[in-house]
Parts: structure tokens; C-alpha cells; sequence
């Protein structure tokens, strides 16, 4: 009965009327779900993969809002606080998948190339230095033609977010329905900061902890999600935006990460078994040079012992920069833009298309903040994003339209 | 409402970002069917090992498997999705006998040996199988030789062991020859021996780029050099070199 809600549930949140694929069927619109090629966009969208982007989203674009009136020593106005967030990324082809093609009042088989729709939510709410935060990571992954109308990149907000917020209510953490894979992971936790330090703690809809700390003089930090199996889906730590002096405008950041990648499972909606291949590396990145410039480096560990990334972007000025913590005047923009060019490479997967090679990584964003809190609104549009290709070995070539904003005090 | 801003540009930037989807869907060929269950060999290997790079490597040398395959079927895939499922433990057994992992009636359709043997075709239409102990099934000529029809009938199988293939009026209809008529026809012999006689019957086989064909019934029999070889897998699952003259 339960898996009958979730699926009603999830089809009246999609309105779609299309019908799925039998085994060994072909159905116009719909993917051959007998497929290899459909097994690996099962993978993609996997459950295990969201932990880690839940966690990356909570410690990089919520955590920083909810403390940063303790930092700042907010001498006016109420002692609460909030924040409301939401990434969606749009990756055009990152595989292809068999699909039934109208032919003649018939159906032929035709290979398409299947999207993935990844994207965060996240909710955040302060009382003086206490606070609460939610974060959730969900993908749906489909080569079907209805869905694909519907998961638009005008629609996706929108049903991302709702399956966001309803998906840990109806229990639907991962599954497929009408050729569609979908997967869910939310982190609920609480935190306290003070100026010295800042700590948050967290527990996953998998079953797993996050836990996130800062150091904010020295702007240390480290943040990490752990399985209940004791993988670590996520680990960050190092020091961000460090300056030698404050009339400096270069910056640099230095952080070693690792993700642990998917194991292939083969089956949507199965959890794998297996330990996942950890993927480590560390990123050095200097930041405003000449006001304009951010120049970013990162290289592999373990099995893979490769230049990872080495970009190059060029900003207008101000784009880049968090708003002043020393009190002094904001010194970026509200409206900005960036273009990054550079080349990214990342761990050979050749039964999942990735090749291993060194890829062209393109990246223009746009975007604005507020003066003087977290609200702010970006887009852009990537090829072969860094952080995507460590999250979605598959997605190599792929084009990827990032929508992300936040509104709050 | 300073802090709406940014929320606005959000929708706006958003509304331009509105375009009619765009998912282009190119033709599957019998290859891309193949290679589908090549692929499944590999996520399997993956899923029961968590050795990716085992994964990749099996992937890589499962192009060997020849692809027997002409059409395209919904149906084909489950050979992909027999192999998806393959419980561990056969994983295991099966190992780097890669013939062996598509030597299952879902596959029979994809790769020669699997069901079906290793059929060739003489001049006069006549069939020869290697594997006598399956029953053959020749294979439709290829969409570019559609103008010479042909049909195959097992008649004389498995008395001879092998059946005879007899030029008629045919049509191909998606996977299947649908013969009106029976009828004799001279037709131009699709090989030709190396020593230059006409044969009834030859079975060629090669390695290090030469070619032998035994004698049989006015071969005469032979070596010659050839541009290329194809790799087959046997229905027993060996794979051996092979080629036309």
C-alpha cells in the first residue's frame, strides 16, 4: 500500500500520462528499462550519490548564511534569522538510453540521450547563535519525452523543490516510475557559533551523520558526512579565503575533499553492496588577482594521481568575494558575472562513457546578491563542471544549467 | 524589498532560460544493441566485484563478441537486462569466459554461437554449420544485398549437417524472410574459392592474416593472404578467426 502512495504520489507531482515500458515492450516516449544503457542512468540517479551533494550544500551555501550574523556581531534588530535556498542543476545528455520512437503508428527503438535533474534545497533558521538547519540533495534522471516537457528548466524548480519537501513526508527516497529514476537524501540538524568556533551536527535521511566545524579567525573549517556503514560519502577540510593582511584583495583557498563515488548497482533503486571507489583530491585557489582573476588548481590522490582541475576565470570585480567580516563595506557588486575556462579530468569509467581524458570545462555565470544578508540568484550554463563530473562520473560532455537562489535575513 | 531583489532576478533569469526541449534521437543499430550487452557484462562485473576496473577491461574485450544481429528489436535487450541479473556466484563462474556470459536464449538473437552456430553460406545457396548439434539458422543477407533475396530451409538438416539455402523470391520483413515461391535461380556465388574453382562447399579459416580453405567438393583448397580477419565465437563459446575469400 505504502509503495502504491509513493508512486501515486510522485506521479501526480510529475502530471504525467505516460505509461510504462514492459520488459521486452516498445512504447513510444518511453525508455527500454531492460537496457545497459538505462542501468547506468540508474546508477547516476542513484540514492547513494545524495548524501554527499547534501551535505556539500549544506556547509557551502547554508551553514555560511545562518552564522554570519554571530560573526559580524549584529548589534541591531532581532536575534533571528533566516535562510531559504535552492540549486538545481540541468544536465543535458550525460548518457544515452534506448527509447521507443513513434514510427508510422508503430514503435521503433532510437537511442536518446537521457537528462539528469539533480538539485538541493535547503532551510535555515537561527535564534541568536543557535541554530537549525534542513538540506536536501534529490535526481531524477529520464529520457522520456513527456517527462522531459514537464522537467523543463522552467518546471524543475518547481518540482524539485516539492519533491524536496515532500519527498521525506511520503517516504519516497528513491525508485522509478513511468521510465523515470528518482532519488532523495535530507540532512536535519542542529548548531551553535560563537566567534570563535562554529559546530553543527547532522543526521541523514540514509542513515548516516554529518557533522560541520569552523574555526573562523584562521577560516578553518572541515565538514563531512559519514555512512552508517562508516563510508564517508563526504569530506572538506581546509582553509578558505585566507588573507595575510586585510587591505589584501587576493585570497586563497586550500581544501582537500573527498568523494565517494557510486558503486554501480544495476538495478534502480538498489543500494550497492560494495565499497565505493573514494575519490580524493586537493584544490588550491587564488582568488582576485588583480580584482578580476581566480586561478584554481586541483590534483588527485590514491588511484587517481592526475591533474584533476586548472581553470582560470575571469570576473567582474567583486564577483567572487563574501561580504566583508570585518565590518567594513561589502566590496562586490549586486550584479555580477564570470566566465571560467581550464580543463578538467577525472577517474576513467569506460562502461559509464567516461573515458578519463583531459575535457574542456567551460562556465559562465551571472548572478547578484544583497548588500547585507544571504539573499541572492545565480545562473549559469557549464560544460563539464568540476563538481559535477566528481558527483556524476557519466556526465562527461554533458552541458549543465544551474539555477540557484536564496532569500533570507 | 531590497531583499527581493535578488529573488526577482532569479525569476527572470529563469523565464529567459525557458526553451522548447531539445532531446534528439538518433537510429539504434544491431551494433549499438551489442554493445548494450557488452556494457551489461561490465556493470555486472562491477556490481558483483566492485572492481571497476576489472569492469572496464571486460567491457573493453567484450568487443570481440561478434554481432550476429541484422535488425533492431525491443526484444534484443534482454540480453542486457538476463546478464543485469545474473546472480554473483555465476558472475564468478562465468569470469573471463566472455562468450560464455551470452551463451543464453536472451542473447541468441545478438551474438553468433550463443543458440544458433556459425553458418556460411556457399556459392550454390547451400548452408554449413559448424556446431551440427544446434540446429542452423542462416542469416539474412545484409540491407545493402536485399536485391539478391535468399532463403534458407533445413531440409537436408541435421541428415548432412547442414541445411540448404535455396535462391527465391523473397521479402524481408523487418527480422523475418518471407518467401512467396520456391524457385531455382543461377545467381551470382557470394564466394569464391582461392584457387578459383567454383565450389559447393568450403569452410575457410585464418590466422596471422592468412587465409586456408579446406578441400571440399571442387575446392581445391588453399592459402591465401587476406586484408583482414573477423573474429567468431563458436557456439561452444571458442573464439576463432575467420574469413570470406
Amino acid at each position: 500500500m505504502l509503495t502504491v502512495t509513493r508512486a501515486l504520489a510522485f506521479s501526480l507531482l510529475l502530471a504525467s500520462t505516460a505509461r510504462a515500458a514492459g520488459s521486452g515492450e516498445c512504447v513510444p516516449g518511453e525508455p527500454i528499462t531492460d537496457s545497459a544503457g538505462y542501468a547506468v542512468a540508474a546508477t547516476s540517479a542513484g540514492r547513494y550519490m545524495q548524501l554527499a551533494s547534501a551535505a556539500s550544500y549544506a556547509e557551502r551555501a547554508i551553514l555560511p548564511s545562518l552564522t554570519q550574523g554571530v560573526l559580524k556581531e549584529k548589534k541591531s534588530g532581532p536575534p533571528l534569522g533566516g535562510v531559504l535556498g535552492e540549486r538545481m542543476n540541468l544536465l543535458w545528455g550525460i548518457g544515452d538510453v534506448p527509447i521507443g520512437v513513434s514510427d508510422d503508428g508503430g514503435c521503433k527503438v532510437g537511442l536518446a540521450p537521457f537528462d539528469l535533474y539533480s538539485g538541493n534545497l535547503g532551510l535555515g533558521l537561527s535564534i541568536g547563535p543557535a541554530y537549525a538547519f534542513y538540506a536536501t540533495s534529490m535526481a531524477i534522471a529520464s529520457a522520456g519525452d513527456i517527462p522531459n516537457r514537464l522537467l523543463s528548466p522552467f518546471g524543475i524548480p518547481l518540482v524539485g523543490g516539492v519533491y524536496s519537501l515532500i519527498g521525506p513526508v511520503i517516504g519516497s527516497s528513491s525508485g522509478t516510475t513511468y521510465g523515470m529514476i528518482y532519488s532523495l537524501d535530507y540532512i536535519g540538524g542542529a548548531g551553535f557559533a560563537t566567534r570563535w568556533v562554529t559546530g553543527a551536527a547532522g543526521y541523514a535521511g540514509s542513515k548516516g551523520f554529518f557533522g560541520h566545524l569552523t574555526q573562523p579567525d584562521l577560516k578553518l573549517f572541515v565538514a563531512s558526512a559519514v555512512r552508517s556503514s562508516a563510508d564517508v560519502a563526504y569530506l572538506r577540510a581546509g582553509a578558505e579565503l585566507v588573507k595575510l593582511t586585510k587591505e589584501q584583495v587576493t585570497a586563497t583557498t586550500m581544501f582537500f575533499r573527498q568523494v565517494a563515488q557510486a558503486p554501480v548497482t544495476g538495478t534502480p533503486g538498489a543500494e550497492p553492496n560494495l565499497k565505493p571507489t573514494s575519490f580524493r583530491t586537493l584544490h588550491v585557489e587564488q582568488v582576485d588577482l588583480f580584482s578580476i582573476v581566480d586561478v584554481t588548481a586541483a590534483y588527485g590522490f590514491g588511484d587517481f594521481k592526475n591533474l584533476h582541475e586548472a581553470s582560470l576565470r575571469v570576473h567582474t570585480p567583486g564577483y567572487f568575494q563574501q561580504p566583508s567580516d570585518d565590518g567594513g563595506k561589502p566590496r562586490w557588486g549586486l550584479v555580477g558575472g564570470a566566465l571560467t575556462v581550464g580543463l578538467v579530468r577525472v577517474p576513467e569509467r569506460r562502461i559509464l562513457g567516461q573515458s578519463g581524458k583531459p575535457l574542456p570545462h567551460v562556465a559562465l555565470e551571472f548572478g547578484g546578491r544583497s548588500p547585507d544578508g544571504p539573499s541572492r540568484a545565480l545562473v549559469s550554463l557549464r560544460i563539464n563542471d568540476p563538481e559535477i563530473l566528481a558527483l556524476f562520473p557519466a556526465a562527461g560532455g554533458s552541458v549543465n544549467l544551474t539555477l540557484e537562489g536564496a532569500f533570507g535575513n | 524589498m531590497r531583499q527581493l531583489l535578488p529573488l526577482c532576478v532569479l525569476l527572470l533569469l529563469a523565464s529567459l532560460a525557458v526553451a522548447p526541449g531539445c532531446n534528439p534521437v538518433d537510429d539504434v543499430t544491431p551494433e549499438d544493441v551489442c554493445d548494450d550487452a557488452r556494457r551489461a557484462i561490465g556493470l555486472r562485473t562491477e556490481a558483483c566485484t566492485g572492481d571497476a576496473k576489472l569492469a572496464d577491461e571486460r567491457f573493453e574485450r567484450a568487443s570481440a563478441l561478434k554481432c550476429k544481429a541484422r535488425t533492431v528489436e525491443a526484444s534484443f535487450y534482454s540480453c542486457s537486462k538476463a546478464i543485469l541479473a545474473y546472480p554473483c556466484s555465476t558472475v564468478a563462474a562465468l569470469g573471463e569466459d566472455l562468450p560464455s556470459w551470452v551463451q543464453i536464449d536472451a542473447c541468441a538473437p545478438l551474438f553468433v554461437g550463443s543458440s544458433t552456430g556459425v553458418c556460411t553460406q556457399s556459392p550454390d545457396g547451400s548452408c554449413s554449420c559448424i556446431q551440427p548439434q544446434e540446429k542452423p539458422v542462416c542469416e539474412l543477407p545484409p540491407a545493402s544485398t536485399t536485391a539478391t533475396p535468399y532463403c534458407c530451409v533445413d531440409g537436408e538438416y541435421p541428415a548432412h549437417g547442414f541445411c540448404v539455402c535455396r535462391y527465391m523470391k523473397c521479402v524481408e520483413q523487418g527480422a523475418t524472410c518471407v518467401c512467396s515461391a520456391s524457385e531455382a535461380l543461377t545467381g551470382t556465388p557470394t564466394l569464391q574459392c582461392s584457387q578459383g574453382a567454383k565450389p559447393d562447399y568450403e569452410e575457410c579459416c585464418a590466422g596471422n592474416g592468412k587465409c586456408t580453405c579446406r578441400p571440399a567438393k571442387g575446392c581445391t583448397g588453399g592459402t591465401v593472404s587476406v586484408p583482414s580477419c573477423t573474429p567468431q565465437t563458436l557456439c561452444a563459446g571458442t573464439v576463432v578467426t575467420t574469413c570470406s575469400l
